[in-house]
């Protein structure tokens, strides 16, 4: 984030009375990586393995072993080691956004225990829960679509049409009686958040919440 | 060269220009004169719909020549004897025509039958083994000779006077029939027994299972089979080979011999593909060897990445190791793994871990294609090997080792030379609970993020109990 976004001085909407000053941590290079990991020496690899720890584990460091990958000898060079699965990634954002923003049920991540950690940490009055007697409420959070709302989403979805090799026949996938997809792969995750995420969120949400 | 501008010149009205039907006479005088060029008494065709694949005789060869035309690309005569000359022309050609998939497409196609292409390369290959390259000659080559037995195996004949079937391809099909299906070994060969039958007397079918796989064995690309501790604390590899043991658990390698049984069985055992040959294929293949240079020769727009090749990544390791990049023949590979329930259900718990290498010097439509997904271990389960796994790797990383200093002698058809081939690995792609099995850092707990290390400001949640990195 740039040192003079305005999300940094934010102190209501997110941390309470909290300016974030510090910058991105420094980026250590393949050999520093190298001369840490080789600092602690090689494990014994079996059932123990998982047992032994390097002094420091989990403080000041993460390393568990010195992988085998470190012996071919161009690889401290290299910019990128290890890269991770985009695809997969995305999906799981995708899910976590839609389940969220449609409320369903076991899936939203808008739960019970993440709205008391928000009391504890930010500012938001409208997303307490309500102590009614012996019972909780959770009132609705502006990200949520209404129930109505979240029918015509499915409804929509219901009846789309792709070319041919697009995607997957996403209409099949909608359940429009639980308010539910099923069977989502990970590339019609993709082509969700690239074309109709947007497009669908723009049409129904009244107002999405403040966040980063 | 010289001008070869009439070969792909327009004809006005269906009718052939004078200087085409002078220039195919020259093309034949020039193939004729070449003795290596005959092979059972006829050349080459190199017309659209023969494409180098037939050997016919000059005069049918001029015939097809006339009302056909040339293949596409033919600029340089390769196949006729002509050293291949790289021309600019011809490299932009290749790139325009790669972009996609309909190419590849395209290349499957050109000839109807697989079975036929698959023995067509190998005989190219062997062919220009030994006409072309002298450095090989000289070598006891055990592979070329094997190549050539599988050849005179193709060539003859089911039965005498079968023109569409050879020994081979009719193996193949039933292979492939076997392997589709998952016929048992028993039905299969009670099947090759009635087909034996049917057939001619005296026909060349190969009449069990065993005798049928030994055949096929010269095309190559086995597999080692090597055996692992159940523990994954070791492997019975290289120096351990004879071990019955492991050295750090104690557990048996074999399970115990049942009372009928007189071969060991061992607990656990990795299936290896070794990577060295799987790589030299491809620029046998003249399918494939042209493409092999893509990486280099394509044209990068700035500001667009179409290929890891346009990438900083690749540009530094370019910039570090010139000797490397200069060939632009090197491979470069990356790693991929994650667990995988081969039976399907969630409720068995088993995870094999595959590791698959990917080419990335080939065209973007062509390196995420599933041939060209090299795999190259199988981790049997059924649990995950965790951080054990560079036991596993060991065999992968020691050839890897091998292909980065020591090189591979390759033989190039479509430069038709030998190179010494290298091969580097350039990154591995994993989802995130495998990123930490295969670098080394943990990402569980507060110090998940390999970039940040220990400079992040993660906090555990009170009631979530889930670690935060959003402290703004």
């Amino acid at each position: 984030m740039p040192p003079n976004h305005r999300y940094r001085k934010n102190k209501n909407d997110f941390f309470v009375g909290r300016v974030e000053k510090d910058v991105a941590p420094p980026r250590f290079s393949g050999e520093e990586s190298h001369d840490a990991v080789s600092e602690y020496g090689d494990i014994v690899f079996g059932l123990q393995s998982g047992k032994h720890k390097f002094p420091g584990f989990g403080l000041t460091h993460n390393w568990v072993k010195r992988s085998m990958f470190w012996e071919l000898s161009y690889w401290k060079t290299n910019l990128l080691r290890h890269n991770l699965d985009v695809m997969h990634i995305e999906k799981n954002v995708f899910e976590n956004i839609f389940n969220t923003v449609m409320d369903v049920k076991g899936k939203t991540k808008d739960n019970i225990k993440a709205r008391l950690d928000v009391a504890l940490f930010c500012n938001r009055k409208n997303m307490k829960l309500v102590c009614d007697g012996s019972r909780v409420a959770k009132p609705r959070a502006s990200f949520m679509l209404e129930k109505n709302a979240q029918l015509l989403v499915y409804k929509w979805l219901k009846s789309l049409h792709f070319p041919d090799r697009h995607a997957s026949n996403i209409s099949r996938l909608v359940n429009t009686e639980e308010c539910r997809l099923f069977g989502m792969k990970s590339h019609d995750c993709h082509m969700f958040m690239q074309n109709l995420g947007l497009r669908a969120l723009q049409l129904y949400s009244r107002k999405l919440a403040v966040g980063p | 060269m010289d001008d070869r501008s009439w070969m792909y010149r327009d004809s006005p009205q269906g009718l052939r220009r004078m200087d085409y039907c002078n220039g195919v006479q020259g093309f034949i005088n020039f193939a004729t004169s070449i003795p290596r060029n005959f092979t059972d008494g006829g050349i080459r065709c190199p017309c659209k719909k023969c494409k180098n694949l037939k050997f016919l005789h000059q005069h049918v060869v001029t015939m097809h020549l006339l009302t056909k035309g040339f293949m596409k690309d033919y600029l340089c005569w390769y196949a006729h004897g002509e050293l291949f000359v790289l021309n600019e022309n011809m490299v932009e050609r290749v790139v325009g025509s790669t972009s996609s998939a309909s190419n590849m497409h395209e290349v499957g196609n050109d000839n109807s039958n697989p079975y036929r292409n698959m023995v067509m390369d190998a005989m190219r290959m062997s062919e220009g083994n030994v006409s072309e390259c002298p450095i090989v000659e000289e070598e006891p080559n055990a592979d070329a000779v094997r190549f050539f037995d599988m050849l005179k195996d193709s060539d003859e004949p089911l039965w005498d006077g079968c023109t569409n079937h050879s020994k081979l391809l009719a193996v193949a099909h039933v292979f492939t029939i076997k392997s589709d299906h998952g016929l048992s070994e028993a039905g299969y060969d009670k099947i090759i027994k009635w087909a034996r039958n049917i057939l001619l007397e005296g026909n060349r079918l190969k009449e069990n299972f065993y005798v049928a796989k030994s055949m096929m064995k010269p095309l190559g690309l086995g597999y080692l089979k090597i055996d692992i501790c159940p523990n994954f604390c070791m492997l019975y590899y290289l120096e351990n080979v004879e071990l019955t043991e492991c050295i750090t658990c104690g557990h048996s390698r074999y399970k115990p011999r049942t009372d009928r049984g007189k071969t060991l069985v061992a607990y656990k055992k990795l299936r290896y593909f070794s990577i060295t040959p799987r790589l030299q294929r491809l620029f046998m293949s003249p399918r494939t060897a042209e493409y092999v240079t893509w990486h280099q020769s394509h044209h990068a727009v700035d500001g667009v990445m179409v290929h890891p090749s346009d990438g900083e990544a690749w540009k530094h390791f370019n910039s570090v190791y010139p000797h490397f990049s200069a060939e632009s023949r090197n491979v470069r590979l990356g790693l991929c793994t994650d667990g995988f329930n081969p039976f399907g259900s969630f409720s068995t718990p088993y995870s094999c871990w595959p590791v698959i290498l990917m080419v990335y010097n080939l065209p973007r439509g062509m390196c995420m294609r599933p041939e060209f997904m090299f795999l190259s271990m199988v981790i049997p389960g059924s649990s995950s090997p965790g951080r054990n796994i560079d036991v596993c790797l060991r065999p992968l990383i020691d050839e890897l080792t091998q292909l980065w200093s020591s090189r591979a002698l390759t033989y190039d058809i479509s430069r038709k030379q030998n190179f010494v081939m290298r091969a580097a690995l350039m990154w591995t792609i994993n989802d995130f609970p495998a990123y930490g099995m295969v670098s080394g850092w943990s990402t569980h707990g507060k110090l998940t993020c390999p970039y940040c290390m220990e400079n992040n400001k993660a906090f555990t949640l009170t009631n979530g109990g889930k670690t935060s990195f959003f402290l703004l």
